[in-house]
């Protein structure tokens, strides 16, 4: 009688389950992020290195399907955005716009089943560093990005984990005259209601520029080198599919 | 005459192997427009108010929703600006932009009727050519439809622009703006650097609105044979409001040197009136737009004028964010 009822409270309960689909959507619209940046320059007359905590609001969207994966990213513009009244005001000591005015990632993702996926992906877009210590982020120059990555996506239960990995190079005529850097993020994911959840993304990203500095009277000044590296961790929510 | 007569039949015949039958078949896979959460808190990132007072703002916002039952609505809207034109915190005579609303709405129409509605199988885009393939005639869809009586109050707060006022109706203290210009008001006379200050001020506008909301909610979804599925999904507001403001206050506006000028308008109006429009799904999480178009109470319309609007009380805003739906109870399920 016990296993009667247990088959059929089981066969009850399997009407119940859904079958989740490949993938998740981290929508850190809005979000937030924690850690560093810091600025190393070589031959630039204003500095020679500064260190900032990370801006706290980004503003970006990372997305993998079973297919295709797609990040749309404007923190930096965001960022710029949220400090406009301190900004109007000269309340900012340093600006803190690392990253993405507007940028993009797709990529395609290999695999089949419901647990694992590996991919490619280009990258395209603006980013923007403070290689000129500003204080106004909206002031800030902005450069060209443009590269390839690799990643890869996994389900462990109610948890998801992502991999990414990339090089972007970095041009713009008047500003950035050689650069390069590299990217890892990783993004772990938990399911706690349905189909939502929240996920924590750590970043590092290297940047090696060569560009024209802002000159003090305006202008540009002699071409310098300059290193730019952040790590951050970033929450915010998602969405399983 | 018989030749064109002729003609005409003669093409319409010849194109008969061209015409293509459209042949679908669907099966419902859902259509419930009372499947669906009755309450919904968003958060936006980002909102943009084209204004009179100061020109634009922009800044972040929550949203939330909720239908109680069958009868009541509830809304509550607030906002708040990261950049907003003119605004100096270091300047007293400014005021940041904020919007802060809440209210109820009466249900006296709350009703599900069969419509056809339009199921788009595929579009395409080459060039300037767009080219959408969608079920003729539509597919028949239960479309609830809500109407209410709603009302509520609200508080909004911004910096404003002297500047764009006319001079003659704009009071400082006991003389007109005209003269304040060409005085010591917008002189400083106190800094090292003495020069003119910022012609800007601030306005608050308490305000109650009554209006009209009306509600349509699908939620269609169906398979069809050879494209999959395919819906038709809505979740959509649409109110109109007519506002009137007790306070319609512009800030005191306070020289450097300490004199303080009572700023007043001669020819105030309490009645404003706006549009909105609002959009989510019925079930699904995701992303959120609000669309508001209106005139604020405040300035009265120029005598001098035969439009009845006036231009510094005109806004348009949108806000755009992510939401997350959920069921409380009270909800209505349909009798």
């Amino acid at each position: 009688m016990k296993k009667t009822i247990t088959s059929f409270l089981f066969a009850l309960g399997s009407l119940a389950v859904q079958a989740q689909d490949v993938g998740m959507n981290c929508q850190y619209f809005p979000g937030v992020q924690f850690g560093f940046v810091s600025v190393k320059a070589e031959n630039n007359a204003r500095f020679t290195k500064y260190r900032y905590g990370a801006a706290l609001p980004i503003l970006m969207i990372d997305r993998i399907t079973s297919r295709w994966y797609t990040n749309l990213d404007f923190s930096a513009l965001y960022y710029g955005a949220t400090q406009t009244n301190k900004a109007n005001d000269d309340r900012i000591k340093i600006s803190k716009a690392e990253g993405a005015l507007a940028a993009g990632r797709v990529g395609y993702m290999f695999g089949s089943g419901d647990n694992f996926r590996f991919g490619i992906n280009g990258n395209l877009g603006l980013m923007t560093s403070n290689v000129d210590s500003l204080t106004r982020p909206l002031k800030q120059r902005s450069y060209l990005n443009y590269g390839l990555g690799i990643l890869a996506y996994k389900k462990f239960g109610k948890f998801r984990v992502v991999g990414k990995v990339g090089y972007e190079l970095y041009r713009k005529k008047n500003f950035v005259t050689k650069g390069g850097g590299m990217y890892f993020e990783g993004t772990l994911a938990y399911s706690f209601y349905q189909k939502y959840g929240i996920s924590v993304m750590p970043c590092l990203y290297t940047k090696r520029l060569t560009y024209l500095p802002e000159a003090a009277g305006g202008g540009t000044a002699a071409e310098t080198g300059a290193k730019v590296r952040s790590f951050v961790i970033r929450l915010g929510l998602t969405k399983f599919f | 005459m018989k030749r064109k007569i002729f003609s005409l039949l003669a093409c319409s015949i010849l194109s008969v192997p061209f015409l293509t039958a459209q042949d679908l078949s669907y099966k419902y896979v859902k259509d419930d427009p009372f499947d669906i959460k009755n309450f919904s808190a968003a958060i936006d990132p980002i909102f943009v108010d084209i204004n009179g007072h100061n020109g634009y703002a922009f800044g972040w916002g929550a949203r939330a929703e909720h239908m109680m039952g069958k009868r009541l609505l509830a809304n509550f809207d607030v906002r708040t600006g990261f950049g907003t034109n003119l605004y100096r915190k270091s300047n007293d005579n400014t005021r940041n932009y904020f919007n802060m609303e809440g209210g109820i709405g009466f249900v006296f129409v709350n009703r599900v009727k069969t419509k056809n509605v339009p199921i788009i199988l595929s579009q395409s885009t080459s060039g300037n050519t767009r080219t959408t393939r969608y079920i003729k005639g539509g597919v028949p869809a239960k479309c609830r439809l809500i109407v209410a009586l709603r009302g509520g109050f609200g508080q909004y707060t911004n910096s404003l622009n002297y500047e764009k006022l006319p001079d003659s109706l704009l009071m400082m203290n006991d003389i007109t703006y005209k003269q304040a210009k060409n005085g010591q008001v917008f002189k400083d006379t106190v800094s090292s650097i003495r020069g003119d200050i910022a012609q800007v001020g601030g306005i608050a506008i308490t305000s109650f609105y009554a209006g009209l909301q009306f509600r349509k909610i699908r939620n269609m979804i169906i398979d069809v044979d050879g494209w999959g599925y395919r819906g038709n999904v809505m979740y959509s507001d649409f109110y109109v409001d007519v506002l009137f403001a007790p306070v319609v206050g512009i800030k005191n506006f306070e020289n450097p040197d300490g004199t303080v000028y009572d700023v007043k308008y001669k020819d105030v109006t309490r009645l404003g009136w706006r549009l909105g429009w609002f959009m989510r799904k019925p079930k699904d999480q995701g992303f959120s737009l609000k669309l508001e178009v209106g005139s604020r109470p405040g300035f009265k319309t120029l005598k001098n004028t035969n439009v009845p609007l006036n231009g510094r009380n005109m806004y348009c805003m949108m806000t755009f964010g992510l939401y997350i739906p959920f069921k409380f109870q009270p909800m209505y399920t349909g009798d």
